[in-house]
């Protein structure tokens, strides 16, 4: 008896560590902003708060080489996760940077040199069979056009990011006809308010079954056998 | 009454008594089983819990996720073709059940109402929870899984704390009804002896012993004749001071030939169940997109949630309806109502459905296999980027669906001549089994043609 009871107590203390032990799957919150040069212009990518899942309000300021903001582009945005993107070393010729931003310039078709990301969905490679089928099944980019604001060479938008880890985010403009595109890594940090919610809501529910249940056990009930 | 055996000196693969092999005589009578199955699938359980609430929030990143939809969840309808319900003797559920009891457990009667309607809140359940993980996305979803998991938890908790024996098992877990129909088609077989269990007077399978645990699932093997509640969980080969216990091996589907109390409410099931195969299927194509944008157009509503009712509802209706339509139809022949011959021969698609189930299920199993691999590395801090997660080929995996398909229907099909049989002693079995062969014929080929379009993954 004293032996199960042992084995019990075990049991349910490491089911006890496991439930309460921090995660080492949080990922590291990305910082606010990021600058890079690219085609004569220093284009920065600020975020208002750290980069969550979630909703995200950031800017992107431009300056021209003479560091005077640029009033006039049309400015577009796309992010996606980039594990999608670096299993394209097996299914396509894109080469994403994972580390530091990258530039490219558009023609006019808007195809960038050896980088299509912004205008057609890239499969997501990870975890996915070596069949075309499969392939198809991609994550799609998140694209949005940017409005200027009331700073001069300030274009703000928001972006929903659905989860947590690498996404790369993919800055292109238009100025006079010619487009520019920079990519940013940033990593977006894990939330678990709500998952912690829900296992503290769990727990409470569960201790409050068991609470009871050892409460009424000490009434004598029929046992029906 | 229940059927004669004689395995004493029968071979073990010709329905022998697996109990004379001494070794798995010891080992189902050991101490340690089913306790040494089900206290490591506690712990990986607890794991992936771990993993599923507070891991990444990426499916295809998070142990928990392969670990539950691409090894467990493909590989228990496997399990109950060769085992029946062996899964919920060692369930993480049932354990949490059994201790929560141990320690706080009131043991009270199972409610009248769950013994009345338990099949029919199961199906209900069933429905509900497929359901659910479609509009709120909870397979790929690692937190939504987590709820489930959860919610299953604090249920088996409730249980049994309040209630005798695995109430909950029986008469309430969505997964046992699947589960219980599934185990008829199983190849092991669990019964008492007739001619040892006509003298016994102590009931000790059921009741349990000093040394043993009553039936789990409130089985009484003396009369048991089917396999459906039965965990093999071998306490009443344990209990038993007559050695009456007999586990033999049978051919699949076997017990679908006779079913004594066949009803209505398991019969609904395994209809349901077709629909439900269809219904992960067709959502899991490619063409599930252009439906998607026709239904729209169709309701001029875009919320998801209604769009996939509606399909949800089509999809279940119709094996049921057909299932309804055969059965008037072979009334006409064998002068039967429609409710029993539904009763009666609804349990012969139960064969299709193990091997529906298995096929659409082998494609993540076989497809997204590595991905388990891929995660536990994760767990590990290492990445495995750019890899397949494929164990075989589509072409490979496609020609095994196939080929379960072909399975089941054959096993449907004889099944349902099987029953024809049983209900026709005296003639008339070809025009009552002919247009249930159609049927089982029309079941097949829709799954082959769903089987043949491009599936969608999981991770």
């Amino acid at each position: 008896m004293n032996r199960m009871m042992r084995r019990n107590t075990a049991v349910l203390l490491i089911t006890a560590i496991l439930l309460l032990m921090p995660t080492a799957a949080l990922a590291d919150g990305g910082g606010n902003g990021n600058t890079v040069t690219a085609n004569g212009f220093q284009i920065e990518l600020v975020f208002k708060e750290p980069v969550t899942v979630g909703e995200n309000e950031f800017h992107i300021q431009i300056t021209d080489s003479m560091g005077m903001p640029v009033t006039d582009a049309e400015v577009e945005v796309s992010a996606m996760p980039a594990e999608g993107m670096s299993a394209h070393d097996e299914t396509s010729e894109m080469e994403m940077p994972t580390e530091a931003p990258s530039v490219g310039v558009m023609t006019s078709n808007n195809s960038m040199d050896g980088m299509d990301m912004a205008t057609e969905a890239p499969t997501t490679g990870v975890m996915r069979p070596n069949e075309p089928a499969a392939q198809e099944h991609g994550e799609e980019a998140l694209t949005i056009m940017l409005e200027p604001t009331a700073e001069l060479g300030e274009y703000a938008g928001e972006m929903h990011f659905e989860t947590s880890g690498e996404w790369m985010f993919n800055v292109h403009f238009t100025i006079n006809g010619e487009t520019t595109a920079v990519d940013f890594p940033i990593e977006i940090a894990r939330t678990l308010g709500l998952n912690y919610a829900v296992l503290a809501g769990f727990l409470g529910i569960n201790g409050t079954v068991i609470a009871t249940a050892a409460f009424l056990k000490r009434k004598p009930v029929v046992v029906r056998k | 009454m229940t059927t004669p055996i004689n395995t004493q000196n029968t071979s073990l693969l010709n329905g022998g008594n697996l109990l004379n092999n001494k070794w798995i005589n010891r080992f189902l009578r050991s101490r340690w089983y089913p306790g040494i199955i089900q206290w490591p699938t506690l712990l990986i359980f607890m794991l992936i819990m771990f993993q599923l609430v507070l891991g990444p929030d990426s499916a295809h990143d998070n142990f928990g996720t392969a670990m539950t939809w691409v090894l467990w969840w493909p590989v228990l309808p496997i399990i109950f073709l060769f085992l029946g319900r062996f899964w919920c003797a060692i369930c993480p559920f049932a354990t949490i059940n059994d201790l929560v009891q141990k320690f706080v457990g009131n043991n009270r009667p199972v409610p009248k109402f769950l013994k009345k309607y338990g099949i029919w809140i199961i199906d209900a359940l069933f429905i509900l929870i497929t359901w659910s993980d479609h509009v709120f996305g909870v397979v790929e979803n690692p937190l939504g899984s987590g709820i489930l998991m959860l919610t299953l938890t604090t249920s088996v908790i409730a249980s049994g704390s309040f209630f005798e024996r695995r109430t909950f098992c029986r008469y309430v877990c969505f997964l046992g009804g699947l589960s219980g129909n599934y185990a008829r088609t199983g190849m092991l077989s669990l019964r008492g002896t007739p001619e040892i269990c006509a003298t016994c007077t102590i009931a000790a399978c059921y009741k349990g012993t000093d040394q043993s645990a009553p039936c789990p699932l409130f089985e009484f093997p003396k009369t048991m004749t089917s396999s459906a509640n039965c965990v093999l969980c071998a306490e009443c080969i344990k209990g038993c001071p007559n050695d009456s216990i007999q586990l033999t091996l049978r051919p699949p589907t076997k017990e679908l030939w006779f079913i004594r109390k066949p009803k209505m409410e398991e019969a609904f099931l395994s209809a349901v169940i077709m629909g439900i195969v269809f219904v992960q299927n067709v959502t899991m194509l490619e063409v599930w997109t252009g439906m998607l944008n026709w239904l729209e157009q169709v309701t001029g509503t875009t919320n998801y949630a209604i769009t996939f009712s509606i399909t949800f509802a089509i999809a279940i209706i119709i094996p049921v309806a057909l299932l309804g339509l055969t059965s008037w139809i072979a009334g006409k022949f064998n002068k039967t109502s429609l409710i029993e011959n539904f009763t009666r021969f609804g349990y012969a698609i139960i064969a299709l459905d193990v091997a529906a189930h298995i096929a659409h299920n082998l494609f993540h199993l076989l497809a997204e296999g590595k991905s388990i691999f891929y995660t536990a590395l994760g767990l590990l801090g290492m990445e495995a980027h750019g890899a397949s997660p494929a164990i075989l080929s589509m072409g490979e995996i496609q020609a095994l669906q196939f080929g379960l398909i072909a399975l089941g229907f054959l096993g449907s099909l004889y099944t349902a001549y099987r029953i024809s049989k049983s209900i026709n002693p005296n003639g008339k079995i070809w025009s009552t089994f002919v247009p249930y062969a159609a049927l089982m014929v029309l079941l097949t080929i829709m799954n082959v043609v769903l089987f043949t379009l491009p599936m969608a993954m999981r991770m």
